[in-house]
């Protein structure tokens, strides 16, 4: 419990710090965010400007590209952690493909899916994001000690039975933390995205990203700021909430937690 | 590393197979098992050649490999999962297995929660549940300590007993051996062949302080001795 106090203590002093510098003008205001100005931005933009639109419909398209990744990524990883001629085959272009940044496929999507569809968007963050999932998968799949290999087969499992009830759970440890880190790599492929992508009309539609663009457009400090806010809280919160609840359960279960 | 090695197990013996480390007596195992094709010759049970791993022959291994993710119900109930229908009712089994290693009461316990006799007494019950013909065990009391080692001793005496299961048991532990085996094969170095085959027929349950249990895991050191 002293972790938790000392954790929000540390927020609040940071918040009461940064405001206490703004209020300070040492520097000038249109410069520097500060915790009273990113409040009164919340304020505007729930009243006017759509700001539960663009948290909800970049919630949408990151939480659509991320499930999508993961049934791919696990599915083709799990293939490619099993058979080693689909690791040398499959892999392979895996491995190529994978140093590309998501964003990278930006024009594509727009050339297939158009540039203000919502496809593009989630095609992006699908690429951004189904690699961690893949190459945690596969090696989580290799990682599998022999003598529970040798185990489950002696018991009868074969096929898609010994995948479901033998491969998948073996490799969950390594696929949890696979899809933490594509988490985060969903958010930055999708800010981007949206960022470039900001060509909707009505406000919010342009999601998160698409403030953030505004706030580059109108030299608004304070909005990048909002925005900033936004992006911790849902991040950090996920990632906690879900993943560190998830994580800790299998870890407690195998008995492996520190 | 296994040279003409030949020989044959009768249903519902226990068969130990002994030889100095790194003689290929896991080898022979994972080959009965079908996780190994021999390069020559062939292994027949029930008249029918192995090819790969089947529900009649499960191993045991020293290390206990109980899944992590399960618990020990469901590390038990794992091989059942399999059949195209269950044999009989699966609670049914699965109860059954529990009170033959006597572990009422830990059914929802996981692995890291047991400790290592207990591990591989669960190992050992979910190696049987599926009702196999055969138990491969490769050195399965090797890694525990002397006082659990000798209850397991009595344990798997006690099972082979009840179950009428044969068993092949390989080991370094001639005393192990003797105290456990209708018949024991004495492999070689390698290449292994088989130096010697020693029938026991003593009464059971046995212990490993019996006078004959003890002349003749002496006697057996003596036929592997390298002739000077």
């Amino acid at each position: 419990m002293k972790k938790n106090y000392l954790q929000v203590l540390s927020v609040l002093g940071f918040i009461l710090a940064w405001q206490i510098v703004g209020e300070l003008k040492i520097f000038d205001e249109s410069l520097f965010p500060t915790p009273g100005g990113i409040l009164k931005a919340f304020v505007y933009w729930h009243e006017n400007r759509g700001l539960e639109t663009a948290i909800y419909l970049s919630l949408r398209r990151v939480i659509t590209g991320f499930v999508v990744a993961s049934i791919v990524g696990v599915s083709i990883g799990l293939l490619m952690g099993y058979y080693k001629t689909v690791d040398y085959t499959l892999g392979t272009i895996v491995r190529m493909l994978q140093p590309i940044p998501g964003i990278t496929w930006v024009p594509l999507a727009i050339l297939w899916f158009g540039s203000i569809s919502e496809t593009a968007k989630i095609y992006i963050v699908l690429m951004g994001a189904v690699f961690p999932i893949l190459i945690n998968t596969s090696s989580g799949v290799q990682q599998i000690p022999p003598i529970y290999l040798k185990t489950a087969r002696s018991l009868g499992a074969r096929g898609l039975k010994l995948f479901s009830s033998f491969v998948l759970p073996a490799a969950l440890p390594s696929i949890i933390s696979g899809m933490r880190v594509a988490w985060a790599f969903s958010w930055r492929a999708l800010i981007s995205a949206e960022m470039i992508l900001a060509f909707e009309a009505g406000p919010g539609r342009g999601g998160i990203g698409g403030l953030v663009e505004l706030s580059r457009q109108f030299s608004d400090i304070n909005l990048a700021g909002m925005v900033m806010v936004i992006l911790a809280m849902i991040g950090m919160g996920v990632d906690r909430v879900v993943f560190g609840y998830v994580q800790d359960k299998i870890l407690t279960r195998w008995g492996l937690e520190k | 590393m296994l040279d003409n090695l030949n020989f044959a197990v009768k249903e519902g013996e226990f068969l130990c197979i002994v030889g100095p480390s790194g003689c290929g007596k896991s080898t022979l195992l994972d080959l009965i098992a079908g996780h190994l094709k021999p390069q020559e010759g062939e292994i027949i049970v029930d008249g029918e050649v192995i090819t790969s791993p089947g529900v009649d022959r499960i191993p045991v291994f020293q290390e206990h490999g109980l899944f992590p993710w399960l618990n020990v119900e469901e590390n038990i109930a794992f091989g059942l999962k399999f059949f195209g229908s269950p044999p009989k009712d699966e609670r049914e089994i699965i109860k059954e297995m529990v009170e033959l290693i006597g572990l009422q009461g830990f059914e929802k316990a996981y692995p890291h929660q047991l400790s290592g006799g207990m591990k591989q007494r669960v190992a050992l019950a979910r190696a049987l549940a599926p009702d196999p013909e055969i138990l491969l065990m490769d050195e399965p009391f090797g890694s525990l300590d002397a006082l659990t080692r000798s209850e397991l001793h009595h344990e798997i005496q006690r099972i082979h007993e009840e179950t009428n299961k044969t068993i092949l048991f390989v080991t370094h532990d001639l005393m192990e051996a003797s105290l456990l085996g209708d018949r024991v094969i004495l492999l070689s170095h390698r290449p292994s062949h088989i130096k010697k085959e020693v029938k026991i027929d003593l009464k059971r349950p046995r212990f490993k302080h019996h006078s004959k249990v003890i002349s003749i895991a002496h006697q057996m050191e003596e036929y592997l001795k390298p002739k000077p």
